[in-house]
């Protein structure tokens, strides 16, 4: 066992950090935050000149093959900043699928846009019966002649709404295994029969819902074998999930130090609140949470890099760490910071909204622990 | 980063000779605890890290683990008590009494218990926790009173007695601490719970008299000195270990049905279990990150006692969850003919109030993290006031 970051993953770490200091104080994630798309192309284009969409894509793809638990240490980063992109969606996500599913053409023309980050991609996989089992893909593709029409609803999709490309999950064919009857399609975020309207509410990062009017996709754009595509689809999601996990516990790691911080300087009593014992206890609360996701999370990631069997389970046990132990961090740090928590200026929030919200992408607790009996009780 | 552990060909030889003669003595789960313990002790696992010749084995840190690890597999790591070592160590530096060498053999061979008073560790003493009463008479001090005490076993080997030499005192500096032979005469004991594992005892002296030689330490320090002792870290902070539990939870889960269907598959009860689960797996990560803090000389601050505090949580959410899934059956003892587990469940029941463990001190662990963070400066604070 060795628990230490490699020397290019210390490299990763402070080129991360010192990246996100410059680039994006908590204001900024506010502005971008608030703005209309969610999204900031300046920032966006920066983050490719890193080559971060580009790392754990092979090299024979123009990416940079690095390892999961690289790519792990950014993501850990990025949630500590907050920061917004559609790094997940698309370099990770829709960039797995294409790896896993699709011929070597399709890769080899498609998988350089995502790595230089001229191309974005997002995956449209959730609709109204919002879940991530593969009993939640209704939206319907009928075979016609060299390719399919798509027909349906997508809810609550990632980067939608700054897309070039989605990536389509939808069902040829209903089975009595859920599993079988779905296919990969990608569809132009552009096409008339495509319409994309960011959802409204305490939501962040931003999520849209995709409504596609029988839009033809040609055979070329239909990833793999049109009904076989779940095991690509629960890869590509696994990876997502290792990654998410990662930036999860960034955010819940940061919300530990504001509630730390800020119960070292807020006085009362003549005393700072954190001589309070009960004050205190909400801190260790989000000291423990942060713990758990990082270790769990990297954990995850290096099961990934090994090829180790057991890393279904370990993605989805870290999932179900960070996905309660985000939240619960942040509600321990709003209890320490009372009213001036609540101060969007202040920068607590943004971690609450995105908590909240990422506590669903990708599965639920729940749902990973679940998924985890299943994997367990099958042994 | 690599979180698979990899073992030397020594450690992993080590492990197949510890799982060779715990094969050849599989039945053991069946024997009493006073078997189980002699057993363990004549293998030099109840003190792994003492020398050869203090009846140990010699372990290193790393071996220790890989035989706890396999203790625990083989659902005999209940019985190895943290008490032994520390009574060893009290006894060794403590002690002229003429029994000495004989009590330490004994204590590192499993055949002489090991009980301390239940008392709560860590913070200031409880007067109506102090009941007994010590009396000088000549070479001997009389004991009068009656104490509660936890430790293995049914019958008590040595019994560390904290006795008032003043009633009329205040306690601080008015203890003394007495190691008693369990066989003295008027003593009278009454095995309060737990079958198995930790058991709590009631003791009732009725003018016991000790030699003045077996007291420990000097009277006005017995109290500090027995907190001293009990707190210090040994080997068996290796953990508190509920996998054997949890696996016999989810065995359990999966092979009872409860209206044709098995308990694990109920959504509630999966969850649970899940959970658990979980919170076990972080456990030995938390374990696993302070060993490896500490191999690589990397600073260790809140790390141990958050270790602590999230097994003590662990072990306790692990309790609840068994009595919600199995109902009266995990309070159930080991001689009962539908026991599950071999009684294994009312162990870890009884663990969590009488295993210092997991039942003390959890505001302690979370002073010492709160310290550590930065939160409040109780070290200094304390220094300033001692000096």
């Amino acid at each position: 066992m060795d628990l230490s970051l490699t020397e290019l993953q210390q490299l990763l770490q402070n080129q991360a950090r010192e990246f996100l200091d410059a680039e994006l104080p908590k204001a900024r994630v506010l502005e971008i935050d608030e703005s209309e798309k969610g999204f900031d192309a300046d920032l966006w284009q920066k983050i490719s000149e890193l080559g971060w969409p580009a790392m754990v894509i092979p090299e024979e793809y123009g990416g940079s093959g690095n390892s999961w638990t690289d790519l792990g240490v950014v993501y850990e980063v990025l949630g500590q900043y907050a920061c917004p992109s559609p790094h997940l969606s698309s370099s990770v996500i829709c960039a797995q699928l294409i790896l896993n599913a699709a011929n070597d053409e399709q890769k080899h023309s498609i998988l350089p846009g995502i790595a230089s980050g001229e191309q974005i991609y997002a995956f449209a996989y959730t609709e109204a019966s919002y879940g991530w089992a593969p009993s939640n893909v209704t939206l319907s593709a009928k075979s016609n002649g060299d390719g399919y029409v798509l027909n349906g609803t997508k809810l609550f999709v990632h980067d939608a709404n700054v897309a070039d490309k989605l990536i389509v999950a939808a069902r040829t064919e209903i089975s009595s295994n859920s599993e079988d009857g779905i296919g990969l399609f990608i569809v132009d975020a552009n096409d008339a029969g495509v319409s994309i309207r960011t959802q409204t509410g305490w939501i962040g990062p931003k999520v849209a819902e995709v409504i596609i009017n029988n839009v033809k996709v040609n055979s070329s754009d239909v990833l793999g074998s049109p009904g076989n595509a779940w095991p690509a689809i629960e890869t590509a999601m696994d990876c997502g999930t290792a990654m998410l996990n990662l930036y999860m516990a960034g955010g819940t790691q940061r919300v530990y130090e504001m509630a730390r911080d800020y119960s070292q300087e807020r006085m009362a009593f003549g005393v700072p609140i954190g001589t309070f014992q009960r004050v205190q206890d909400h801190v260790i609360d989000a000291l423990n949470a942060a713990d758990a996701g990082k270790w769990t999370g990297f954990e995850a990631a290096s099961y990934l890099d090994e090829g180790i069997p057991d890393y279904k389970n370990a993605i989805s046990l870290s999932k179900s760490v960070v996905s309660d132990g985000f939240p619960l961090a942040c509600d321990a740090s709003h209890h320490v910071h009372a009213g001036i928590g609540a101060d969007l200026n202040y920068g607590l929030t943004q971690y609450t909204k995105r908590a909240r919200t990422l506590q669903h992408y990708l599965g639920d607790s729940i749902y990973h622990r679940k998924r985890m009996a299943s994997l367990l009780i099958k042994k | 980063m690599r979180f698979t552990q990899e073992y030397s060909e020594e450690q992993e030889n080590f492990r197949n000779q510890v799982k060779e003669k715990l094969k050849k003595h599989k039945s053991l789960e069946n024997f009493s605890v006073d078997s189980k313990l002699e057993y363990l002790g004549k293998q030099g696992w109840l003190i792994p890290s003492f020398g050869i010749k203090q009846d140990g084995v010699s372990l290193s840190e790393d071996l220790s683990r890989i035989l706890f690890e396999e203790l625990e597999n083989a659902g005999l790591l209940q019985y190895i008590d943290s008490n032994i070592s520390k009574f060893h160590q009290a006894i060794s530096s403590e002690i002229n009494a003429e029994y000495k060498d004989e009590w330490l053999h004994l204590l590192a061979s499993g055949n002489l218990t090991a009980w301390v008073p239940l008392i709560n560790q860590g913070s200031s003493p409880d007067p109506d926790e102090f009941n007994i009463i010590a009396f000088e008479d000549g070479d001997e001090y009389v004991l009068n009173g009656r104490g509660v005490f936890v430790g293995r076993g049914e019958n008590p080997g040595l019994i560390w007695t904290l006795a008032r030499i003043n009633q009329n005192q205040p306690i601080l500096n008015n203890i003394i601490g007495l190691m008693v032979p369990g066989n003295q005469e008027n003593l009278i004991v009454e095995n309060i719970i737990g079958p198995m594992g930790n058991t709590i005892h009631s003791v009732s002296y009725e003018n016991v008299r000790i030699s003045r030689s077996c007291v420990i330490g000097s009277s006005g320090d017995s109290l500090e000195l027995f907190q001293s002792i009990m707190s210090q870290p040994t080997e068996f902070d290796y953990g508190i270990n509920n996998n054997r539990v949890l696996s016999d939870l989810i065995i359990f889960a999966t092979q009872v049905d409860s209206d044709q269907t098995r308990l694990i598959d109920d959504v509630v009860i999966q969850q649970s279990v899940m959970k658990i689960y979980a919170l076990n797996h972080i456990s030995k990560l938390f374990q696993a990150r302070d060993h490896w803090l500490s191999k690589s000389n990397k600073d260790i601050t809140y790390h141990r006692a958050q270790t602590r505090k999230w097994q003590k949580e662990t072990a306790l959410q692990l309790a609840k969850i068994t009595r919600d899934i199995m109902g009266i059956y995990a309070l159930l003892g080991d001689k009962e003919p539908n026991v599950p587990a071999n009684g294994r469940f009312l162990a870890q029941q009884m663990d969590t109030i009488l295993d210092p463990r997991i039942a003390n001190a959890m505001e302690s662990d979370s002073e010492l993290i709160a310290i550590e963070v930065g939160l409040i400066n109780l070290r200094i604070n304390k220094e300033s006031n001692a000096s």
